[in-house]
């Protein structure tokens, strides 16, 4: 029970707007919380044969420790996260790249190591974030209250290869992967 | 953490650093959001706001990338998204280049005539 009283917290019933994040904040912590892939949230793994896929969808608070996604928020998040396999290239010739990307062949796999994810990069990433989010990651530095949204491709600038990704609002997606070797 | 928040910060002031990554993005805020990037433009906004962007860095020895690229985003509200990219660098973009059945079949794949792009 949180009882505001102007003894305790004499700045917030002065700020209006400090006041309604305070409440934002406490209304999300007691809906529940999680660090990484512990807590309430529900971390889901998918792959197909050139692109693993992390899935994480959370409520209430949610602390993300991750390089290339550190964030505390507090509000609900759905994020989708592309990482690339590492095949020989003998094993991908071009040709078949647009029948493998018309193919869904995507499948949920369990007992992976998560935390070996941890430290990648990914290489696409579609975020859903709905509530007070602070974010102080490699691509972002900053706050905001509300709404957020974000597909995004992001290679190295030295990548030589190919990446072909598609991704509907409803659920859908396709990828495909492809580096070159420098002996191709 | 410092030297991130550093780095952030200078960004936000220089508006823009030297692209590391070929990136494509489709950005859509509502409400409050003040933030820097260091990739993109940092940003103030109070509101609604939707980008589409994309940056193509030098590669490391200084000369540009060699590029293929298709790119179809469709956005309907809030809910309504389909984002399609082809990106092929290198030596796949320039055997990509030379084939103009491989450049109308990749267009068909993620294009394909559709004003909400063919999924």
């Amino acid at each position: 029970m949180f009882v505001l009283s102007e003894k305790s917290y004499p700045c917030l019933l002065l700020y209006p707007v400090a006041r309604l994040v305070f409440l934002t904040i406490n209304i999300f912590l007691l809906s529940g919380c999680a660090i990484d892939n512990f807590g309430l949230v529900k971390v889901q793994h998918f792959e197909n044969e050139t692109v693993y896929i992390v899935s994480k969808e959370a409520w209430g608070a949610y602390l993300s420790s991750n390089e290339a996604d550190a964030r505390i928020m507090f509000g609900h998040m759905n994020r989708i996260l592309l990482y690339p396999k590492n095949p020989s290239s003998s094993e991908l010739p071009l040709d078949n790249l647009l029948t493998n990307l018309q193919q869904d062949h995507f499948i949920r796999t369990k007992n992976i190591n998560m935390d070996a994810f941890n430290t990648r990069s990914p290489i696409a990433w579609i975020t859903n974030n709905q509530g007070l989010i602070f974010n102080a990651n490699q691509f972002r530095f900053g706050i905001t209250l509300g709404l957020e949204s974000r597909d995004a491709i992001r290679l190295p600038k030295d990548f030589e290869g190919v990446f072909a990704f598609k991704y509907s609002s409803n659920g859908k997606i396709q990828a495909y992967f492809y580096q070159q070797s420098s002996h191709d | 953490m410092r030297k991130l928040l550093i780095y952030g910060l200078l960004c936000s002031q220089l508006y823009g650093c030297p692209a590391k990554h070929l990136v494509y993005a489709h950005d859509t805020s509502i409400g409050i959001d003040v933030a820097a990037s260091t990739e993109g433009t940092g940003r103030m906004m109070f509101g609604y706001d939707r980008d589409t962007f994309a940056i193509v860095p030098r590669k490391s020895d200084g000369e540009a990338m060699t590029l293929v690229s298709f790119g179809c985003v469709y956005a309907k509200g809030l809910s309504k998204v389909n984002f399609n990219h082809f990106v092929a660098s290198g030596k796949a973009a320039k055997n990509i280049a030379q084939s103009g059945s491989g450049l109308t079949a990749i267009n068909n794949a993620l294009y394909g005539g559709k004003q909400e792009c063919n999924q």
